[in-house]
């Protein structure tokens, strides 16, 4: 069979289909992988919200405010233990009970510490902390408060000692993600 | 006659190709699986979550330690085999889940959870950046399985996508010792 017998027809045909294809291609690609997509989007921590000292702001259904971060003992092995004290204005109680909670101290150089499962007994001797029971911020989620409560939450963390006043508390929940917290310090 | 020859050609070549593709390409659990980072005995390897050096193996037929107020001791039908190491976590707060004996011929000895409350054990509190741990995994191992042996050190039993550092250890780490007590040992 020659060339010629081939339609006019059929070959703007075949034109068409073989630009379609990496059309095809790409709409195949993207309907089976934009779920993967929008879950490593909605998982990543990637717009910081400077939070000047003193203010709160929102984020994963409630209001956030640093209460206070001090050195709360010294350890012979060079560890410092630190606590952070935070409060949360519950906003909208359905977001806001979206586990896990992402609360660490972060330093200038991208070092991250993660609060301690168990509180640091430095912590528990405090005489303002005896016969008090205040939640870690997993365990003021999980409480699923009602909209308009306070909650005060408070972690304890082992660092360095040289650390000191070099960290900052950065805050980070599945209802707010991409987007996270990072709380200046007063001073 | 040779545009019969072509086709048949480029036929056999595309069959060629997909055969070889079907017997080469790597499977999802391969593609998904560990990073490897391999390093020398007494190097430093710095991995995605943390950095390892493996700095001395020991051999012992027993050991020795007090855990939990008591004294315990061990003994074993192989030889419990001892890497002093040092972890240090980079950049964020991480616990190291998983710490394999990787013989010469292949077999894969975890960890011995016989130990628990032993001094220096690594492995069972969470590393901090800035505040590296020096201690021992210890490991309970046939004595055919210590000569050319690797450990592996990961942040979970299978990682995936994940760094696993693998350290050549000594071909030949020397005689078992009768009795080793933890409490005594050099870590430093």
């Amino acid at each position: 069979m020659s060339e010629a017998a081939i339609a006019p027809g059929a070959i703007r045909m075949r034109r068409i289909s073989l630009w379609m294809l990496p059309l095809a291609l790409a709409l195949g690609l993207f309907l089976q992988s934009y779920e993967n997509a929008l879950e490593w989007w909605r998982s990543r921590e990637l717009f910081a919200r400077q939070v000047p000292a003193g203010t709160a702001a929102s984020l994963g259904g409630g209001e956030w405010k640093l209460a206070g971060l001090r050195r709360v003992g010294e350890r012979s092995d060079g560890r410092a233990v630190m606590l952070l004290d935070m409060e949360a204005l519950v906003r909208d109680p359905e977001a806001f009970a979206v586990l896990p909670c992402r609360l660490v101290l972060e330093a200038s150089d991208g070092r991250r510490w993660s609060p301690q499962f168990l509180t640091p007994s430095e912590v528990n001797r405090l005489p303002e902390r005896r016969g008090q029971t205040i939640p870690t911020c997993t365990q003021a989620l999980a409480s699923k408060p009602r909209v308009g409560a306070t909650l005060r939450i408070s972690e304890g963390f082992v660092l360095p000692a040289g650390t000191n006043g070099q960290v900052r508390p950065v805050l980070s929940l599945p209802a707010g993600r991409p987007h996270y917290l990072r709380f200046e310090l007063p001073g | 006659m040779s545009g019969a020859f072509a086709k048949l050609g480029a036929l056999v070549l595309a069959a060629l190709l997909l055969a070889g593709m079907q017997r080469y390409t790597p499977g999802y659990a391969e593609i998904t699986g560990p990073i490897p980072l391999r390093g020398e005995f007494g190097e430093t390897l710095a991995g995605r979550g943390f950095s390892v050096r493996a700095d001395n193996v020991l051999l012992a037929q027993k050991l020795r330690f007090k855990a939990y107020g008591r004294e315990v001791e061990r003994d074993t039908g192989g030889v419990f085999a001892l890497v002093i190491a040092r972890l240090e976590a980079q950049p964020a707060s991480i616990t190291i889940g998983s710490a394999i004996w990787r013989s010469a011929q292949g077999a894969r000895f975890v960890a011995s959870p016989r130990f628990q409350g032993a001094p220096r054990l690594l492995g069972t509190d969470r590393l901090e950046p800035g505040l590296p741990q020096r201690g021992i995994f210890i490991f309970e191992v046939p004595r055919e399985a210590v000569e050319g042996a690797t450990l592996l050190v990961a942040a979970s039993r299978w990682p995936r996508l994940d760094t696993q550092a693998e350290i050549a250890l000594p071909a030949q780490p020397g005689a078992p010792a009768p009795v080793i007590d933890l409490g005594e040992l050099a870590y430093e």
